[in-house]
């Protein structure tokens, strides 16, 4: 079978459109030009955000902005919410709008209507895609000062981690999302992790990485009076520290190993 | 007199896209904060360097509901159904004149499948 090669959605004759963007985690100021370009020029924008002045800064720019939070609701799956999310996006493109769904930190990371509803249109025969958005990892690169680039990066949500048994390389980095989430069917006020949760998670993590290696505890700040929260922590310690549903840990990697010559010399080679 | 309920909303916007005015607000919060015209509680929240705070004095100001407990807006209406033409044979039409299968009668594989 000859190889294929993707370039993105083909056209579509159909009336009716979806972009996805993403507001970003630091208020508004982490939206792409291109987001706010395709926030402006749609007919309708629907959104899901976490805070009203993101919601005022949206209903601004674009005054059909219409919130899609109210699908929330306390002991409600969240498949059906977003099941619900993605018909309602697909609902307003297959009755002709040209949509734009905006969706706080990167419209694609952690958000499953987005993907469901331009999974949808485009079998449909619609035109829909996604515009990349900054997410709490690309935040947690800047602000803790991590190059992914330099010993790779492992990223994991944290239940699925520990569910599934993920297998890692301690040498390179380690990033658990929702680590305050472990086995949380939703989020509650004031919620924090169990602590007898969090020591599951350190005895799997101590199977790697030596007691008093030391880990940080990471929430990007979403205000611009506030600074990002970076606590670094022996990881026999993580049981006994407060760690939020918004905390994601980050496990520096151990020393690499030492490197194949063949595949150095390749360096050589010229 | 009126009380702006937006200031912090507004407050928040404007050092969210104005660099300039957060350096002034490093520099002298105070300051910033009397010409944000902010309330008290609200400099409270503000000064906390604290995004709870923050969220939660937002919320108030929002005549204290959270973002995630919002009215649902007005329905999206659905698709426009298409009408048919071809003399009014309709696909579901000829499905239906067709003759059924003994197996439909158990149930066709599709419905098996969604099951």
């Amino acid at each position: 079978m000859a190889d294929s090669i993707e370039r993105g959605p083909r056209r579509s004759t159909r009336r009716g459109s979806l972009v996805v963007v993403g507001t970003g985690i630091r208020l508004v100021a982490q939206a792409t030009l291109e987001a706010i370009a395709h926030i402006k020029r749609a007919e309708r924008v629907f959104y899901v955000v976490d805070d009203p002045v993101t919601e005022a800064w949206l209903r601004r720019l674009n005054p059909t902005s219409t919130a899609l939070n109210h699908y929330y609701a306390e002991g409600k799956s969240r498949d059906t919410t977003y099941r619900q999310m993605a018909t309602h996006l697909v609902n307003a493109v297959r009755a002709g709008a040209r949509v734009c769904a905006a969706f706080y930190g990167h419209p694609g990371v952690f958000v499953d209507p987005s993907h469901e509803a331009i999974r949808r249109l485009r079998r449909a025969g619609y035109a829909a895609r996604m515009l990349p958005g900054i997410s709490t990892e690309d935040c947690l690169f800047a602000d803790v000062g991590v190059d992914p680039g330099l010993h790779g990066c492992q990223s994991f949500e944290a239940t699925d981690f520990l569910a599934c048994r993920r297998r890692f390389d301690p040498t390179s980095a380690l990033v658990l999302w929702q680590a305050g989430m472990l086995g949380e069917p939703s989020v509650r006020d004031d919620m924090q992790c169990r602590p007898e949760r969090l020591a599951v998670l350190t005895a799997v993590l101590r199977r790697a990485y030596p007691a008093r290696h030391k880990i940080v505890l990471y929430e990007a700040a979403q205000y611009p009076t506030c600074g990002p929260i970076i606590k670094r922590v022996a990881l026999e310690r993580l049981p006994r520290a407060v760690v939020w549903p918004a905390t994601t840990i980050y496990v520096p990697p151990l020393p690499d190993r030492r490197a194949d010559p063949k595949i150095m010399g390749w360096f050589d080679d010229g | 007199m009126a009380v702006r309920k937006d200031n912090l909303t507004e407050f928040l916007l404007d050092l969210s896209m104005d660099p300039d005015r957060v350096d002034r607000f490093a520099a002298n919060p105070k300051a910033e904060a009397a010409r944000a015209r902010l309330t008290d509680e609200e400099r409270v929240a503000v000064f906390s360097g604290d995004g709870a705070q923050i969220r939660i004095r937002l919320e108030a100001d929002d005549n204290g509901q959270g973002i995630m407990t919002r009215e649902a807006p007005a329905a999206v209406p659905g698709p426009a159904k298409k009408k048919r033409k071809r003399n009014g044979n309709g696909i579901m039409k000829k499905k239906k004149k067709r003759p059924a299968p003994k197996k439909k009668k158990k149930g066709s594989r599709k419905r098996g499948a969604k099951k």
